[in-house]
């Protein structure tokens, strides 16, 4: 029987924006294909920073970062996303003046044949999308600009996609949504290493979960245990008012 | 259309492009001019045209030197005042050292006098009304109207193009997109490049060529990009027939000596009603 081995594997990663000032302590995180791994924790937890690091677009100079067996350490963004990471950011996240279409032919712009081909395939993934494919991305809703941004990060048949806060500002429809959208994905065989803000929902969709605090990874379980344990509720699912965040680091539930 | 095209895809308000559309005026003036001559290029005209051949290879190498001129000037200041953080008007400053340097070094060659692709009378022909135009004119209203076409299909049709528009779009998503931003800047260059050039042969074609020539167009160059909307090929084109109309016919009310400033009413009243210009997309 084969091994099971992690897609991507980030051990003892530090570091942040400014040279000498550490935003990330010392973390390490393993995401298996199979699985959507979310990243939940307070703002200033360093959740966003983490994924610019695991892309690539931030140096990644103290720790290591394998990506399908490789060491992929001193990588850039271009490099990671050729060799099958997508990548969604926050904000910014399509080319607003582009058109629906054009947006896509940017995200496969690495592509050296048979784009149209996948344009079309991405394309029947979002049917809203679908429908409109020369309308300028700045006319799209928040909810539509989402979509597009994931499948835009789709156009290189990526193995494993990164989404940064993909539901920030949606409405819980759209959310609802853009989460079903995000799985049905998966199960396409896209590993998921998603950040989240909206993290019951989230959670309700992830195999496995970590919760950063203060730049480190201070608990780490299933989708289901996090969902279930009374620590995490109360310091952070909103189930309990005027607590702040007490769990241990390092706990595993 | 260059000027639009660096000032939408980079960012950049290029004052040094009225001077390398000088560059251009005077690259192709070599060829034509005795010096030119001497290597067999010049000779001919085309018809009723006042040119033959000879501007042709001309206009080809004043579009090769333009080009070169102006992905030197990126790799050796541009492209150096941006690795350390330099701003728009780092930039600006920049290109304006440029724009003097640029215009010195013609003058320093060719000398301060006036001079013509083709010495001669070139008689205009009578239109409809009474309109008297010389065909070098519909030459140039042709080429101007082929360079919007050509340009358009550039930006919106090819890859390239589509690359030039994501990356003024949004370059950090552009480069985590794969696109090498870098040859996408040097690309735009020298498209800039390879139109200032043209323009500043057109120039020459329809007035004198002169080392200042390309200079002193610049501020209504800048007023037809903005009446046009930044970074619109097509925007570009009616911006500057505008522009070049109403400071023509406002002669009609007021004196000659004040036609230089009728660009910066137009800018004035453009940036107060319509800022983004008339064909300029909302960001």
């Amino acid at each position: 029987m084969t091994e099971r081995r992690p897609l991507l594997q980030v051990e003892a990663f530090s570091g942040g924006y400014v040279d000498g000032i550490d935003i990330i302590h010392e973390v390490g995180i393993d995401l298996y294909r199979d699985e959507i791994l979310t990243i939940i924790g307070p703002n200033g937890a360093g959740k966003s920073t983490l994924l610019k690091a695991v892309v690539g677009a931030l140096p990644f100079e103290r720790g290591q970062r394998q990506f399908d067996g490789q060491d992929v350490s001193g990588w850039s963004t271009p490099r990671m996303i050729a060799s099958g990471v997508g990548y969604v950011p926050q904000v910014d996240n399509v080319f607003t003046s582009l058109s629906i279409r054009e947006n896509l032919e940017m995200g496969g712009y690495m592509r050296n044949t048979g784009l149209r081909e996948r344009i079309g395939e991405v394309l029947a993934m979002f049917p809203d999308l679908e429908s409109r494919p020369n309308e300028r991305a700045s006319r799209l809703s928040g909810g539509q600009r989402q979509m597009l941004a994931m499948a835009r990060a789709l156009m290189l048949d990526p193995v494993m996609l990164c989404l940064d806060e993909p539901t920030a500002a949606l409405s819980p429809a759209a959310r609802g949504e853009l989460f079903a959208r995000i799985y049905k994905i998966h199960m396409s065989g896209v590993g998921m290493l998603m950040v989240e803000q909206n993290a019951t929902e989230a959670l309700v969709w992830s195999d496995r979960a970590v919760v950063m605090v203060d730049g480190e990874i201070a608990l780490e379980g299933t989708g289901t245990e996090m969902l279930t344990s009374s620590e995490v509720g109360r310091a952070f699912l909103g189930q309990a008012e005027g607590e702040g965040f007490t769990i241990e680091e390092g706990s595993t539930l | 259309m260059g000027l639009t095209l660096v000032f939408g895809v980079l960012g950049i308000a290029d004052f040094a492009h009225g001077d390398k559309m000088g560059w251009g005026m005077f690259l192709a003036f070599f060829v034509v001019s005795s010096e030119g001559a001497n290597l067999g290029f010049a000779g001919g005209r085309f018809g009723s045209l006042s040119f033959g051949w000879g501007l042709v290879v001309g206009l080809l190498v004043a579009m090769i030197g333009v080009a070169l001129i102006s992905v030197v000037l990126e790799r050796l200041v541009f492209r150096r005042l941006r690795v350390t953080g330099g701003g728009f008007f780092v930039f600006a400053i920049a290109s304006l050292g440029m724009s003097i340097m640029l215009r010195a070094v013609i003058q320093l060659i060719w000398g301060p006098s006036n001079f013509r692709f083709t010495p001669g009378i070139h008689p205009a022909i009578e239109i409809l009304g009474g309109i008297k135009v010389k065909p070098d004119q519909f030459f140039i209203v042709g080429v101007t109207f082929l360079a919007a076409v050509l340009l358009y299909w550039l930006l919106y049709r090819t890859r390239f193009g589509k690359a030039m528009r994501a990356t003024a779009d949004n370059p950090g998503l552009a480069e985590a997109s794969g696109i090498d931003t870098n040859r996408i800047r040097v690309g735009t260059w020298i498209i800039a490049g390879i139109f200032g050039a043209l323009a500043g042969v057109m120039l020459g074609l329809q007035a004198e060529v002169r080392f200042d020539a390309g200079f002193r167009l610049l501020l209504p160059l800048f007023a037809a990009v903005i009446l046009g909307g930044i970074g619109n090929p097509w925007g570009a084109l009616i911006g500057g027939l505008t522009v070049g109309i109403v400071q023509e016919v406002s002669t009609q009310w007021i004196n000659t000596g004040l036609k230089p400033g009728v660009p910066f009413v137009i800018v004035i009243v453009v940036l107060l009603l319509r800022p983004r210009g008339l064909f300029g997309q909302r960001r």
